[in-house]
């Protein structure tokens, strides 16, 4: 089923330019339970592979914005992100019915890896093509600002901050927080150790942090 | 702990709820339908898709069957028309039938005897020239050859 996000609602407050003051919290593994919690049964993808339209509703419900969100932050426009989404949907429906997915527990992994590989694809077809791909998430910030609350504002400037990342740090910082993978998931994703992609996760939080920091006048 | 360190933990854990925020606005962005799209566009429709993913040999196998059953249907009823017309009906057919086949082998028999007829003496009358032709030449040549040809170039004497 899908986790509930009730437990994210964050409660921001700015101060002066960028620093987020907030009450403190476990550590960042702490939602690891959480997400892991969320990981679909099993019998669910053999049912898919049946075409079973229940199954098929439970497995768009828990992938579907999930999938959407790790493309779209790959600087995509929302049209682009939802085609790339429903192409990353029918693969894996393409794959269930002629069995050519093996479960073997890492359904979420193969998901992600294949949604992530697809948005990088559409952005080297859109440079082919001339398409102006700009990492600079202007056009997403603009597009999640539109109703201009505290969050949105907060939001814009951490999208910005993002953008301004490495492409190591900014991977894993997508596929924590708009893909919402646990740890051991990402490691699985990324074929990497949890202890690696934890540090990776920690150091691009301090980056992101620095960064912010030192934008934070202009966000 | 000290305050410093107190602050630094603050620090984190509100960015990395902010992201968590961030990420559920963008997971939100997307419509109501979102998921019926995305339903539809994983799922191919029920009948045209389906038969590109059926093994080549089982659609081979049934384009055989409707062959072969189409092809029985039409022997059965050109062979044993009677079971599917009326047998009345086609004894009428076939007799107007024959009717107009009589009638066209009047039409195309008639000329072809005629003029056969008039081949034959025309045929007649060419041998007959042809004879009389080859008689006049056979006499002329057997005249010419057989004359001794000194006689013809002899000069008159006296």
């Amino acid at each position: 089923m899908i986790q509930s996000r009730a437990e994210s609602s964050p409660g921001i407050e700015t101060e002066g330019t960028s620093d987020l003051v907030l009450a403190p919290k476990a550590n960042p593994a702490a939602g690891d339970a959480q997400r892991a919690a969320g990981e679909l049964d099993p019998a669910i993808l053999t049912a898919c592979a049946r075409d079973d339209q229940a199954a098929w509703r439970t497995l768009i419900a828990h992938y579907g914005r999930r999938v959407y969100a790790l493309v779209r932050s790959q600087s995509l426009d929302p049209a682009t992100a939802e085609e790339v989404t429903q192409s990353v949907f029918a693969t894996v429906s393409q794959h269930l019915r002629e069995e050519r997915y093996e479960e073997r527990g890492r359904f979420e992994a193969w998901l992600f890896r294949v949604a992530g590989n697809r948005a990088r694809d559409e952005l080297r077809k859109r440079k082919r093509r001339g398409h102006t791909v700009t990492l600079d998430a202007n056009v997403h910030a603009a597009a999640l600002n539109r109703n201009a609350s505290p969050d949105a504002e907060v939001g814009a400037r951490l999208q910005h901050a993002i953008a301004r990342l490495g492409p190591e740090d900014r991977e894993i910082i997508q596929l924590r927080h708009h893909a919402q993978m646990s740890f051991k998931q990402i490691a699985e994703t990324l074929a990497q150790p949890v202890g690696t992609c934890l540090a990776r996760h920690h150091r691009a939080l301090k980056k992101l942090r620095a960064t912010l920091e030192q934008h934070g006048d202009h966000a | 702990m000290s305050d410093n360190h107190n602050d630094t933990h603050a620090q984190r854990t509100s960015l990395h709820d902010a992201l968590d925020a961030l990420g559920q606005r963008v997971r939100d962005e997307p419509d109501a339908a979102f998921e019926t799209r995305l339903r539809a566009a994983a799922l191919p429709a029920p009948v045209v898709a389906r038969i590109g993913f059926r093994p080549r040999g089982a659609l081979a196998a049934a384009a055989v069957v409707a062959l072969a059953a189409t092809a029985t249907t039409v022997v059965l009823t050109q062979l044993n028309p009677g079971e599917t017309e009326d047998p009345a009906a086609l004894a009428t057919a076939l007799e107007a039938d024959l009717d107009v086949f009589l009638a066209l082998e009047d039409v195309f028999t008639l000329p072809a005897r005629v003029e056969v007829a008039a081949l034959d003496a025309e045929t007649d009358a060419l041998a007959t020239i042809g004879t009389a032709l080859d008689d006049d030449w056979a006499s002329e040549w057997t005249t010419d050859w057989t004359t001794d040809w000194t006689e013809a170039f002899d000069e008159p004497t006296g």
